[in-house]
């Protein structure tokens, strides 16, 4: 009898421990001028470092940012990105808050992945795809969203609008809130998705400029 | 007889410039309507963009199809506000003043439809965002063209300001309208300052991210000047403008390498 109470005691601790470690968040790659900020408060970054929910990470100009969540995601930060990691229990939930992002499914994700701006939903399940802000054009930035492999379901909160966007796919959300058509675009085939620094290098340098037409750069004779 | 003396009176009209001027004048009736067509291929590779242009063009009072050129060359973007050109050109059924001739008697403008030119053409066009205009989609551009041409050793500089509004669905533009006005210098030929020049108006529709459509019409003013036959035989010397309306319907195809 004895034996079976320590045995329950053993298993609930050993439940415990697996809800208490149900989400690991590292950050296992950065280069240039990063801060994360945790209840408020700047802490130390170092790589390997914990990544709680409710941090908020912050990219300066030419920094790079690798983040691995819940041991199924990865999350690039490019330069000048904000990032707010919202929730990690059943969903993986992060927030854009400036800048751009790549994220990478590679596990088992225990349910669903999702990146939100302030207009913008995009969920999945198991894939690879970059959102970034765009140029600030009408009253909101446009919201770039394109994705490498897999499907990305993209709502607009405001309209209730939603579109799926497949691997290989572009979508540009004009403003935040209004879809176009998916479509290749061809300036995303520079983007660089590795999140490895074993497998090369990681940091992204691709213009964003090129996401939209030069009006100096038209000759018609 | 009073019918007699006005139908003299209007024949004297009508015969008054050529008898004041001779019939080594050449003429230059007005209202005539011309057009021209082209097939434009643009491929973009990074700062290049080669180019390959086809153009035929119906001409004078009979509207004869007489001047076609296929153009061969690249721009390349130096800056952000400026792209240079470099241009080969072989031409048929173009006219110059030169091609008035002596018939003895008479004269008459040389069919050259049969006759080949080579041209050799650099291009400078500098552009600029006019920001402060409503719709922040307006360019300027003013492009600037040196051409030769190996078959008269002819010197031309062409001078084209001109204005475009790009209007956008989405983010890429939709309908683009443009205001231009060529100006053609001779530099070694003709007795005028102007060759010739011509306001014109453009509209182009983007089909597609490949395929423009462009509509344009143009009010063109040639001055003619005395031709070689003209200065051998002894004749006086003119200097005679022919304004004709131009129109043009082209295609342009734009591909990304």
């Amino acid at each position: 009898m004895k034996n079976m109470k320590r045995l329950l005691v053993l298993a609930g601790v050993l439940l415990l421990f697996q809800s208490a470690s149900a989400f690991e968040g590292f950050l296992t790659y950065f280069s240039g001028s990063i801060s994360v900020t945790r209840n408020g408060i700047s802490v130390d970054v170092e790589i390997g470092m914990p990544i709680q929910p409710g941090d908020v990470i912050r990219t300066a100009q030419g920094a790079t940012v690798v983040i691995t969540l819940d041991s199924a995601t990865d999350i690039k930060l490019r330069e000048s990105t904000t990032l707010n990691i919202d929730q990690v229990a059943e969903d993986v939930r992060v927030s854009l808050l400036g800048g751009s992002i790549f994220s990478r499914i590679f596990g088992k994700l225990r349910g669903g992945y999702s990146v939100s701006t302030e207009t913008v939903l995009a969920g999945v399940r198991g894939t690879e795809f970059f959102i970034a802000f765009g140029r600030k054009i009408d009253d909101r930035p446009d919201v770039w969203l394109c994705v490498n492999s897999g499907r990305v379901k993209v709502d607009v909160i405001e309209t209730g609008e939603s579109i799926t966007v497949r691997e290989g796919e572009g979508i540009n959300i004009l403003g935040g809130t209004k879809l176009t058509a998916p479509k290749r675009y061809r300036w995303t085939e520079e983007l660089n998705w590795n999140t490895d620094p074993g497998m090369g290098m990681v940091e992204d340098r691709t213009d964003l400029d090129q996401a939209y037409s030069d009006l100096l750069d038209q000759d018609y004779d | 007889m009073k019918r007699v003396i006005v139908i003299i009176t209007i024949c004297a009209f009508l015969l008054l410039p050529s008898l004041l001027l001779g019939d080594h004048v050449p003429e230059t009736p007005g209202g005539v309507v011309e057009l021209e067509n082209h097939l434009r291929l643009f491929l973009k590779h990074g700062n290049f963009t080669p180019v390959a242009e086809l153009v035929g063009r119906w001409e004078g009072q009979r509207f004869e199809f007489r001047y076609r050129a296929l153009t061969l060359g690249s721009y390349y973007r130096v800056a952000r506000q400026l792209k240079l050109g470099a241009f080969y050109r072989v031409q048929q059924g173009a006219r110059h003043d030169d091609d008035w001739i002596d018939l003895d008697p008479g004269w008459v403008w040389r069919d050259t439809r049969g006759r080949t030119e080579q041209l050799l053409i650099l291009d400078v066009s500098p552009r600029f965002l006019l920001g402060f205009l409503p719709g922040r989609n307006w360019v300027f551009m003013l492009k600037n063209r040196y051409l030769f041409n190996t078959f008269n050793s002819q010197h031309t500089l062409t001078v084209r300001p001109g204005v475009t509004y790009f209007l956008l669905r989405g983010r890429d533009p939709f309908l683009n309208f443009s205001f231009n006005y060529d100006l053609y210098i001779p530099l070694n030929y003709g007795s005028s300052f102007l060759y010739a020049h011509w306001p014109y108006l453009n509209v182009l529709y983007h089909l597609s991210s490949v395929v423009k459509l462009d509509f344009s019409a143009a009010y063109k003013t040639v001055t003619w000047s005395s031709s070689e036959d003209v200065i051998a035989s002894g004749e006086s010397d003119y200097s005679v403008k022919s304004r004709t309306l131009l129109f043009g319907l082209g295609v342009i195809l734009e591909f990304e390498l």
